[in-house]
């Protein structure tokens, strides 16, 4: 996934309204947008700034953030100078990052896994995207996490259900960083036949081409190995043992 | 090449692509006739069923049944009651059965409840039958079958050949300003507050859900 669509994809957590106010804070007042200021994002399940790949993942995010020109138009329904809106929709981060270490002390809600400092106008726009990235990808880490206490890291398949490439893309960075560094591998051969029957599901890999005698000696051992549900069931799989 | 079939790179299969392509390469069915395969050449070249992401080298797609021949598989529960033939998929099939009454559906629900006591049953709609769109010469190939029947059962966005996450900052927003200004409108603090919860909590399940969510609103 290219870092501009990462970017984008995750820019649909902006609020438009947020983009009003700052560009009306911009045009009415525009010392006050400029002016540093800091924000930290919680998180009651991620142990550091660093967990589960965040960090990777915001700064990617902070890296090649822009504002959606789809949002700056609905923004414009707030009727807000033009001007104001266009500086606005050119705003990129322009501050730094201080990522938590483990065992930092608890905040409210949660512990703060980051700190982003920059100027009120770029923070007014980021807040709410970074911390819809802190809640996936911490949802996501439960998942991985446990998964990696029962499995090896070369046992599972990255059989996503998602219908659009953004989750199923962030679900991987997340899994490589518990382990699973060959999550998403496709296409492997193997030397000897091997054979999987769940359910309904019955099929074969192997050295091909194939002899009849072979064939059939398949068919007579599938319904050996039969299951009645995946190991892993329905969202992942794991890989023929 | 076979309908619905795609050529792709081999080196997007080595370093983990999350475009739900098989673990495996060249699957097949005990049930085909793969063995008729004699006569191949190793041109590297790969093809990827675009459908259920199945990947073969290019020879191997030439066997007979690949997918299993239809008429030929092992039958399974409830399959004696397909009054309708079957629907097709790789490796499997799926009874068709014609109901008639909310009972007898009723009656079904209730067989696969005894039958698989810890499963979460779900049942989906379709406003009418919808198929893959493959001709009858890959069916018969992968099936054995031409008059095959291949469900398509994805989200009405994604059969549009909508990008769920492109859209999904211009859905979002425009979500959120309906919200905003609904909210305004009431000049109470909590409305606002309320709606951006509910805004919150809609784009989550959009993002989650991907085009079901957006195929169920719009």
């Amino acid at each position: 996934m290219k870092p501009t669509d990462f970017a984008h994809y995750l820019s649909a957590w902006i609020w438009p309204s947020a983009i009003a106010e700052a560009a009306k804070e911009l045009h009415e007042n525009p010392g006050s947008s400029a002016e540093p200021a800091k924000f930290f994002i919680l998180s009651a399940v991620l142990e550091s700034g660093y967990d589960a790949g965040f960090d990777c993942l915001a700064n990617l995010y902070l890296q090649n953030f822009s504002i959606p020109n789809e949002l700056l138009n609905i923004a414009r329904l707030y009727q807000i100078p033009s001007a104001a809106l266009d500086a606005v929709g050119k705003a990129r981060f322009t501050g730094e990052t201080i990522f938590a270490a483990q065992g930092s002390a608890p905040q409210g809600s949660g512990m703060a896994i980051l700190e982003v400092r920059s100027t009120v106008l770029e923070l007014t726009l980021l807040k709410a995207p970074l911390e819809a990235l802190a809640e996936l990808v911490a949802h996501l880490a439960i998942f991985w996490k446990q998964l990696a206490q029962t499995e090896g890291p070369k046992a599972v398949h990255h059989e996503h259900s998602a219908e659009s490439p953004f989750l199923a893309w962030v679900d991987i960075q997340v899994a490589r960083y518990y382990g699973f560094e060959l999550i998403g591998r496709a296409g492997m051969t193997s030397d000897v036949f091997k054979i999987e029957y769940i359910d309904r599901f019955c099929n074969c890999h192997g050295p091909l081409p194939i002899d009849i005698e072979m064939l059939q000696n398949l068919r007579i051992t599938a319904p050996l190995v039969w299951r009645e549900r995946h190991p892993l069931s329905e969202l992942y799989s794991k890989l023929y043992s | 090449m076979l309908d619905g079939f795609q050529a792709i790179t081999s080196d997007i299969l080595d370093g983990g692509t999350h475009q739900n392509l098989d673990a495996y390469r060249n699957k097949f069915s005990p049930f085909s006739r793969i063995n008729e395969l004699q006569e191949y050449s190793k041109t590297n070249a790969l093809l990827v069923d675009s459908f259920y992401g199945h990947i073969y080298d290019d020879w191997v797609i030439e066997a007979k049944g690949l997918y299993g021949i239809t008429g030929q598989l092992p039958l399974h529960f409830l399959d004696d009651k397909a009054n309708m033939g079957f629907l097709r998929i790789p490796f499997a099939q799926i009874p068709r059965i014609c109901v008639c009454t909310r009972l007898q559906i009723e009656h079904f629900v209730a067989a696969l409840k005894a039958r698989f006591a810890d499963y979460h049953i779900l049942l989906r709609g379709q406003t009418k039958e919808r198929v893959l769109p493959r001709d009858r010469a890959t069916r018969e190939r992968l099936y054995g079958d031409s008059g095959a029947i291949e469900p398509s059962l994805i989200a009405s966005a994604s059969r549009h050949g909508i990008n769920v996450d492109m859209i999904l900052p211009a859905w979002c927003g425009f979500l959120r300003f309906l919200l905003d200004v609904q909210a305004s409108s009431r000049l109470d603090v909590r409305h606002v507050d309320e709606a951006r919860e509910v805004g919150d909590l809609t784009e989550r399940r959009c993002a989650h859900s991907g085009a079901s969510v957006l195929a169920l609103i719009t």
